[in-house]
């Protein structure tokens, strides 16, 4: 209550241009440490190599040489970071894209057929809620064996559920409003119709409920891969370092602290970006 | 359901490309050379020859007697180990989802009855923190930190109640820290409500209210996520039985895939998804009984 108060009051006050201002100079400063770390690590990746091993600096402490320290074969820590970055967390991106394309796709169709169609969807989903995506990854990774494009399609396989059914969803209520009835009235064709009146009007909370999904994605991708069901070493994936890692937690716990780091600061980032794109939407999301 | 995905257990060796004749010689002789003629008789013997769905009808028959058939890594039957795993797993799983609905509801109400105050600060923060933290990163953590650190308990293994500690707490955190949250946000949508504040006018005390209405709320909201909670805990036990050596199902699987022993995987998997659709239906049909709205629908 005391917040709503001092909420109104301030935008009414004249200081309200001030206070923007002065928070988008806060955010524009913000960037030049930003820009200096990420060209800092950019340097640094070009001039290492996430592989070279050397044998003579095992589990080096962090340092000015190896700023998080070297693993069990004496790899810079620092560039494997960076470069399971772009696999880990390029990884689980595509799988997301992927899944919430072929979930929408499924969920569009079966609302916009509706019938027969939207209850073998719904009684799958239902059904399948319960099924943990790790046990639905572990049936795929035993078909295509442990290497990451299995493992994208193992997420993939596991993810498509939620958005076929919150699209059903959607769709499913568009498809009973005014102007979509009088769009199919008019004669618009089925394909015009779910590209240019059905999509565009689905995709804002798609968007938001992808980037909550977007945590789950990297956990279980970074999970199956810590099992050893993923890219084989020397891959620099942050699952595989974790559970390469964990055998030297009591003596080397830098080893295992660094990939682990990574993984939790990386869902947290996106989780929080995810809450604030859903908060204007006011909708949960559906299961 | 059950049934297509009994068809598709049946015809995973299909996809996986294993030779069930020559799996089944190297589980029954220690002398893994097969030629063809030894191999051609056990076809025979299996039926491998027969039509898809004559073998199927023989699977599930097999299946619904008990009879998973015998690992080819262990050669022993799998029926009775995969029992024995999922009671490990069942008893893991439902402590875990014990603890975080005590817990995370306490969390929750606390959190709401204070809301924007620091309690309730506190309580958001650190849950939204948890909730990022894979249990493949919070296992390790806890091994470190309560098994070497302070040794109170041993860092892997089964057997004693002193194992259950590690993987019933690495299971119960993540629920707890999304639970406490789904508890709080509907805590405050019930305070609002006008019967709350009729109660309040009449002069009921507000600490019995709170606790009053938490019951029903955290129930209903359990109730609702149960089916996600369940799915959410078997799939977080495959990694914290395998990183604590604990003989459940999820480990099961997991060895199954890593050597790549059919008949056990089968098994476990036919195990695994029975149980998530049975809790599905299950925690469905108990959440439209309880909460007033969902059954008008």
């Amino acid at each position: 209550m005391r917040c709503h108060d001092c909420s109104a009051r301030r935008s009414v006050s004249d200081e309200g241009p001030d206070l923007m201002r002065a928070w988008l100079v806060d955010r524009w400063l913000a960037l030049v440490p930003v820009t200096v770390v990420v060209t800092f690590l950019v340097w640094w990746w070009f001039t290492h190599d996430p592989n070279a091993i050397d044998l003579g600096n095992r589990f080096a402490r962090p340092s000015f040489d190896t700023p998080l320290g070297t693993d069990e074969l004496g790899r810079d820590l620092l560039t494997r970071i960076i470069a399971g970055a772009f696999i880990t967390i390029g990884a689980a991106t595509i799988a997301l894209i992927a899944t919430a394309i072929i979930g929408t796709l499924l969920g569009t169709l079966a609302a916009w057929r509706g019938g027969s169609a939207g209850t073998a969807l719904m009684l799958a989903t239902d059904s399948i809620v319960a099924v943990p995506e790790i046990v639905v990854a572990l049936i795929a990774v035993s078909i295509l064996g442990t290497n990451l494009t299995a493992l994208m399609v193992a997420v993939i396989a596991a993810g498509w559920l939620p958005f076929a059914r919150l699209s059903f969803e959607i769709v499913g209520r568009l498809m009973a409003s005014d102007y979509v009835v009088a769009a199919q009235m008019t004669g618009v064709g089925p394909g015009r119709l779910i590209t240019y009146t059905l999509l565009p009007n689905a995709a804002r909370p798609l968007i938001a409920h992808a980037f909550l999904r977007f945590p789950g994605k990297l956990l279980l991708l970074s999970g199956l891969s810590f099992l050893g069901l993923g890219p084989q070493p020397p891959t620099a994936e942050w699952g595989a370092m974790l559970a390469r890692g964990v055998d030297e937690l009591e003596r080397h716990p830098w080893v295992p602290l660094m990939p682990g780091l990574a993984i939790v600061v990386t869902g947290y980032a996106a989780a929080s970006v995810g809450r604030r794109i859903e908060q204007p939407i006011i909708q949960r999301p559906t299961n | 359901m059950l049934l297509a995905f009994s068809f598709f257990a049946f015809l995973l060796p299909e996809f996986q490309g294993v030779d069930q004749a020559r799996a089944t010689l190297y589980a029954r002789s220690e002398e893994a050379v097969p030629d063809q003629e030894t191999l051609d008789a056990i076809s025979e013997e299996l039926g491998l020859d027969d039509p898809l769905l004559q073998r199927y009808g023989r699977y599930l028959g097999d299946v619904v007697t008990g009879d998973f058939g015998d690992s080819t890594i262990s050669r022993t039957p799998v029926a009775p180990q995969v029992w024995r795993a999922t009671v490990v797993s069942g008893t893991i799983v439902g402590l875990a989802i014990g603890l975080a609905v005590a817990i995370a509801s306490v969390l929750g109400v606390v959190a709401a009855a204070n809301e924007n105050r620091w309690p309730d600060r506190v309580i958001t923060a650190f849950s939204r923190v948890l909730v990022a933290v894979p249990i493949h990163v919070l296992t390790p953590l806890l091994v470190y930190v309560v098994a070497l650190r302070l040794g109170l308990v041993p860092t892997s293994g089964w057997g004693t109640a002193k194992h259950l500690v590690l993987p019933v707490t690495a299971l119960a955190i993540g629920p707890i820290a999304l639970f406490s949250q789904v508890v709080r946000s509907e805590m405050l949508d019930t305070l609002e409500q006008p019967y709350i504040r009729t109660a309040l006018a009449k002069g009921l005390r507000r600490r019995r209210v709170v606790w009053l209405h938490a019951t029903r709320v955290s129930l209903v909201g359990v109730l609702t996520l149960g089916s996600l909670f369940v799915a959410g805990l078997l799939g977080g036990a495959v990694i914290a039985e395998v990183i604590l050596g604990i003989p459940g199902l999820g480990r099961l699987l997991h060895d199954a895939v890593k050597a790549s022993d059919v008949p056990m995987f089968q098994a476990g998997l036919l195990v695994a998804v029975t149980v998530g659709i049975l809790v599905g239906l299950l925690s469905d049909a108990l959440s439209r009984l309880l909460s007033p709205p969902e059954r008008e629908r």
